[in-house]
């Protein structure tokens, strides 16, 4: 690996629905905290990483011109790094390969979206040619029915389990999201809420599934140099890896999913884990569809193929079991679709620097951020822990 | 609740003119005569459904084409019974992943020919693994539902 | 690695970029931020002198005017003087600081990829393989320019050796 970099601070807003700003300001908001985080100002800063979702979603392209004030690029070097759902890991890792390369000393990643400004569905719908995918999975939640019911036929889970562990997964990341003040569903959900809610795609129901929010998230990328100055606890960067499949969603199994397991495998390999339940003490996975959240588990490492539903039904990756995963609630309650990626690196950084407030995990030290892009196709990953 | 101000209703209609390119062009030509087309790469040997231009993997050319069987085994598929932007048919509908014979990747298309109305039965019928076979539209333009959808067999 | 893949490497000696306001009002359209982009990446290449050491530049001109400008900023001539290097044959094929000799943006414009297409014919002209558009003096050091957003909002400089 190159030189070491720390993420030195974080800065999110209040997601949720926020018509009570305009789309600058909100991207404003976030980084007005990660300074105030900080304590560094914008002439301490040497570049600039934006990145958000299609300009479709909110009608604006290329937000970064747009957003120059509001991100205190004016005069700084920028660059724009979009990759879907995964944007937030992949402005990560393009923050985190500047500063390794020497080439910056403080880097700030800004990821963010306004889902309520656009049609999210739609907008998702021309992430796929006009030929013949657009056609099938414009429905975004489809995609994820067929992908968990090829993974229940493979191991021969029943319905029932599956169903039992989504809707426990569910109702963890509903519980969590109150201790989060930045999350935007806040919602008491039962098993029997989440079993019975609406249904989207079968087996898919509303509470299995995602909202659509308005957010932005801002990291501020330190060399040891510089995060040494600052005096306080970082959250250094022990490992990434980033892998996509091919285009077509036909063409990869996305079962034993190549793109999650390689992204996981180097950065494992690059941060010298072996054991990833046993060593992680946090795992911000990324999670729109608790059916498939239960698939990262086993492409990541975190049990065998087709044992993720028992795992979760015994407590293993709940608040308090062996492996926490979203203490902070997830994508499943929070999903500014630009952000989201950086908000799960930016709750990894405060959960192993202990500053996660109500939801901190005592005493992490590693944690482990993900996030999925295009439809099932990219899978980013970043390692962070308290020791260099 | 926080206090919201105004709002601004716009909406962005751009018109595009996509090229179909050599490739695209004979597999829509194939649909109006009722054949699907793919092509073999001559490196892995894989038959991939559409036709490409090119293996994914092996990044040759892939210009061998193949007739492909329109029989094949439902891989996955999943019901919908909502209305949402960009939806190929009127809901309730099903869509699947398909192994056409012969073919070594799985093709996306609709599941149908029997009543979908209600979805307990429509999990009596379709099971992953079944056998479905094309059932094409009386008029064929070049376009992806020249095939209205594959039926169980 | 490089060396493994070739015994004619170009090196990227040197790069900066910089953005400007988004409000068009608040903007100096003349004096912009190529000037602050082409300094980091002259810094970074070791020039001091960029009229002298620059022996070819490919920059991206969707705009005839611009091209002028752009002389201007990045210190191949005084502010205004643009025009000189054109009426002294300075900026032609024959000449002391070829510019273009792709034909540039004013030629060639697909937009995301223009850049990149300065970049490939600084490339070929640094390695002597740029057939008809070859220009006649030695080029070690060329410079490449992208520039996006309105009126140059965003410009990039990547300074390319032998």
């Amino acid at each position: 690996m190159a030189r070491a970099v720390a993420v030195v601070g974080v800065g999110q807003t209040h997601h949720g629905r926020r018509m009570d700003v305009s789309y600058p300001d909100l991207v404003r908001e976030a980084v007005v905290r990660v300074f105030e985080d900080t304590g560094l100002s914008p002439k301490d800063v040497d570049g600039v990483v934006s990145g958000t979702m299609p300009s479709m979603m909110e009608g604006v392209a290329l937000t970064h011109l747009y957003f120059a004030e509001a991100m205190q690029a004016i005069g700084k070097p920028i660059f724009k790094t979009e990759t879907c759902g995964s944007t937030g890991v992949s402005i990560a890792h393009t923050a985190f390969y500047w500063v390794a390369s020497g080439m910056a000393e403080v880097v700030l990643a800004v990821g963010h979206e306004k889902m309520y400004e656009g049609d999210s569905q739609a907008t998702m719908t021309t992430v796929l040619d006009p030929f013949y995918q657009r056609y099938f999975l414009a429905g975004a939640p489809g995609v994820f029915s067929m992908q968990s019911q090829l993974w229940a036929t493979r191991y021969k889970l029943p319905q029932e389990k599956i169903r039992d562990a989504a809707a426990f997964i569910s109702v963890t990341h509903h519980q969590s999201a109150f201790y989060n003040p930045y999350a935007h569903i806040k919602m008491k959900v039962t098993m029997e809420d989440v079993k019975n809610s609406r249904i989207i795609v079968y087996p898919i129901r509303l509470l299995d599934v995602c909202p659509n929010s308005d957010g932005a998230c801002a990291v501020i990328f330190a060399s040891e140099k510089a995060a040494k100055r600052l005096g306080r606890k970082v959250a250094w960067v022990k490992g990434v890896g980033y892998r996509g499949d091919e285009q077509f969603f036909g063409d990869s199994d996305k079962v034993v999913w190549q793109s999650a397991i390689e992204a996981a495998k180097q950065a494992y390999d690059q941060a010298g884990i072996k054991e990833p339940l046993k060593e992680l003490d946090v795992a911000e996975v990324y999670n729109p569809f608790t059916y498939q959240e239960m698939m990262f588990y086993e492409c990541f490492g975190f049990c065998e193929f087709g044992k993720a539903p028992d795992l979760v039904l015994r407590g293993t990756f709940s608040r308090e079991g062996e492996l926490p995963v979203c203490p902070s609630g997830g994508v499943l309650c929070t999903n500014p679709i630009g952000a989201t990626g950086l908000i799960r690196v930016a709750e990894a950084a405060m959960q192993v620097t202990g500053r996660a407030g109500e939801h901190q995990v005592p005493g992490a030290k590693l944690a482990l951020a993900h996030a999925m892009g295009g439809i099932d196709q990219f899978n980013g990953v970043m390692i962070l822990g308290s020791e260099l | 609740m926080a206090r919201e101000y105004r709002t601004l209703k716009t909406e962005v209609r751009l018109p595009y003119e996509v090229a179909y390119g050599a490739t695209w062009t004979r597999f829509f030509e194939g649909l109006k005569e009722k054949k699907i087309y793919g092509t073999r790469c001559k490196e892995c040997n894989r038959v991939l459904v559409p036709a490409r231009s090119f293996c994914p993997r092996c990044f040759v050319t892939a210009d061998e084409w193949v007739e492909v069987k329109e029989e094949g085994t439902l891989v996955a598929w999943c019901y919908t019974n909502y209305r949402y932007f960009g939806m190929p048919i009127e809901p309730p509908f099903v869509t699947g992943l398909i192994r056409l014979d012969g073919t070594d990747v799985n093709f996306l298309h609709l599941v149908g020919g029997f009543d979908l109305s209600n979805f307990e039965e429509v999990t009596k019928t379709l099971k992953n693994g079944i056998r479905v076979k094309a059932v094409w539209s009386e008029e064929r333009r070049g376009h992806i539902l020249d095939i209205s959808y594959f039926e169980p067999i | 690695m490089a060396r493994k893949l070739t015994d004619r490497p170009v090196w990227i000696k040197g790069f900066g970029t910089s953005l400007d306001a988004y409000w068009i009002g608040d903007r100096d359209l003349l004096q912009g931020q190529l000037t602050i982009a082409a300094k980091r990446a002259y810094e970074m290449a070791g020039i001091k002198a960029p009229f002298e050491e620059i022996h070819l530049a490919e920059i991206t001109e969707p705009y005839a005017f611009q091209e002028l400008l752009w002389y201007e900023r990045l210190g191949f001539c005084g502010p205004g003087q643009g025009g000189k290097l054109i009426d002294e044959g300075v900026t032609e094929r024959g000449g002391l600081l070829p510019v273009n000799p792709s034909g540039g943006t004013l030629a060639w414009n697909p937009y995301v990829s223009r850049g990149l297409h300065r970049a490939v014919e600084a490339f070929l002209q640094i390695r002597e393989e740029a057939g008809e558009k070859q220009v006649h003096r030695e080029v070690k050091t060329a410079l490449v320019h992208g520039t996006h957003g309105f009126a140059g909002q965003c410009h990039t400089v990547v300074i390319l050796g032998s």
